[in-house]
């Protein structure tokens, strides 16, 4: 049988980088992304033999993804107040009519490298992930929803407030 | 704009409309030019966001820095731990039973073997002097035991030499020869006594080898896969020191 430290080799560490990326964009910062990593590669390899082999790379942004949502409530406990949770999913519908019927801004240019990184920061964390598993990690709504373990309808009211809420810091500074 | 026709553009530009759903979105959005500058907001924004996620690159430390934390983790220090606890109990058990008569001592043996493989495998280091040079290796080992090994390079064959470490089995010290293969390690170390062990086994995911070599007996162990390990034997065998 293969050894635990061998499945794990095999399964965690070819999506490195991958899961450095996304713990990036989830915390905001290259040294805490690192950590996360670390953090998150121990809790895989406890619970390697939990990891079906059907779809290692979900496997491991899924672990990433949790890490790095423990470390943000435990590191930047500021932030959490701004945060509509997804205790808060009813209220994230109700208000969403209300956030799309003000004009939409446009972003008609192509944001600069720090743009795009502080506006994304500055998204509660059930938007930041959405928009960053979406489009960097390139996953589709399904597998955002099985990631993140929330319906497919919330994902896709999640990622378009996200997306309008980009637009908006990202074309006011125009 | 109405949400359901905001999340219609949304899907478009993530690609999850089938295709009969997309021409109609795209026929909407030559009638309303806000729909279409949605589609383009959106398609800028994906732009600069894989723009700033190009530049990500953990650093090379990580890697190592991943390695070396699960090198330390709970499963292998658990799996120790009731290894050393089960060492024990059968010794004492044993020792109370049959003290002297039939000593069962093979697995106890093998079990140490694996226990010092896994031991350095914890430590920050796997071995105690760090050369691919066997000219390196050997002499070091020569002057911590009474008997050194010769010390092959098996890189031609995937198993680069690693370093050397003297470990400690039953009371003796023993020199121990450590080969890389891909990111796993295989020990080898070298008995002076010939030493009864079931030829080939396997301790918690750790198989090990053991044949008879000139005077000395030859023990490898590593979690690299058992046909692996076969041939790392051979390459062994049939090397020229």
């Amino acid at each position: 049988m293969e050894s635990d430290r061998a499945l794990f080799t095999r399964v965690f560490l070819p999506h490195l980088q991958q899961a450095y990326r996304l713990a990036r964009w989830m915390t905001g910062s290259a040294v805490d992304a690192e950590d996360v990593v670390q953090e998150a590669s121990l809790r895989a390899f406890r619970s390697i033999r939990d990891c079906n082999g059907a779809n290692p790379r979900g496997w491991t942004l899924a672990i990433v993804r949790n890490t790095a949502n423990t470390w943000l409530t435990r590191n930047r406990r500021e932030r959490v107040p701004l945060e509509r949770g997804s205790a808060n999913d009813n209220a994230d519908d109700a208000n969403e009519d209300a956030d799309f019927e003000t004009p939409e801004t446009a972003l008609l240019r192509k944001a600069t490298v720090e743009e795009v990184r502080s506006a994304v920061d500055a998204l509660p964390v059930p938007f930041r992930e959405v928009i960053v598993l979406r489009e960097i990690e390139e996953l589709d709504y399904r597998q955002i929803a099985e990631l993140a373990g929330i319906p497919l309808g919330t994902v896709m009211s999640r990622l378009s407030r996200a997306r309008s809420m980009l637009f908006k810091a990202l074309g006011e500074q125009q | 704009m109405k949400p359901e026709q905001i999340y219609e553009i949304d899907a478009y530009a993530d690609g999850e409309l089938d295709p009969m759903r997309a021409l109609a979105v795209e026929k909407l959005m030559a009638e309303k030019p806000e729909l279409r500058q949605r589609y383009e907001s959106i398609v800028n924004l994906r732009t600069s966001l894989r723009a700033a996620a190009a530049q990500d690159r953990a650093s090379d430390l990580l890697r190592p820095r991943v390695e070396r934390s699960v090198g330390r983790a709970t499963p292998l220090v658990t799996r120790w731990a009731g290894l050393a606890a089960s060492f024990l109990f059968g010794l004492i058990v044993s020792g109370a039973l049959t003290w002297g008569l039939f000593v069962p001592r093979s697995p106890a043996f093998a079990d140490m073997i694996v226990s010092a493989h896994m031991r350095s495998l914890l430590a920050e280091q796997p071995f105690d002097i760090a050369s691919s040079d066997r000219h390196t290796v050997k002499p070091w080992l020569a002057r911590k035991v009474p008997q050194s090994p010769d010390v092959i390079d098996l890189t031609q064959n995937g198993f680069p030499l690693i370093g050397g470490r003297v470990d400690v089995i039953d009371g003796e010290p023993v020199a121990t020869v450590v080969y890389g293969r891909a990111k796993h390690l295989v020990s080898l170390m070298t008995f002076a006594k010939p030493i009864r062990l079931p030829a080939d086994s396997t301790i918690a995911g750790f198989h090990i080898h053991t044949w008879p070599q000139g005077s000395l007996t030859y023990v490898a162990v590593s979690d690299i896969p058992e046909s692996e390990l076969a041939a790392f034997e051979n390459d062994v065998r049939h090397a020229n020191p």
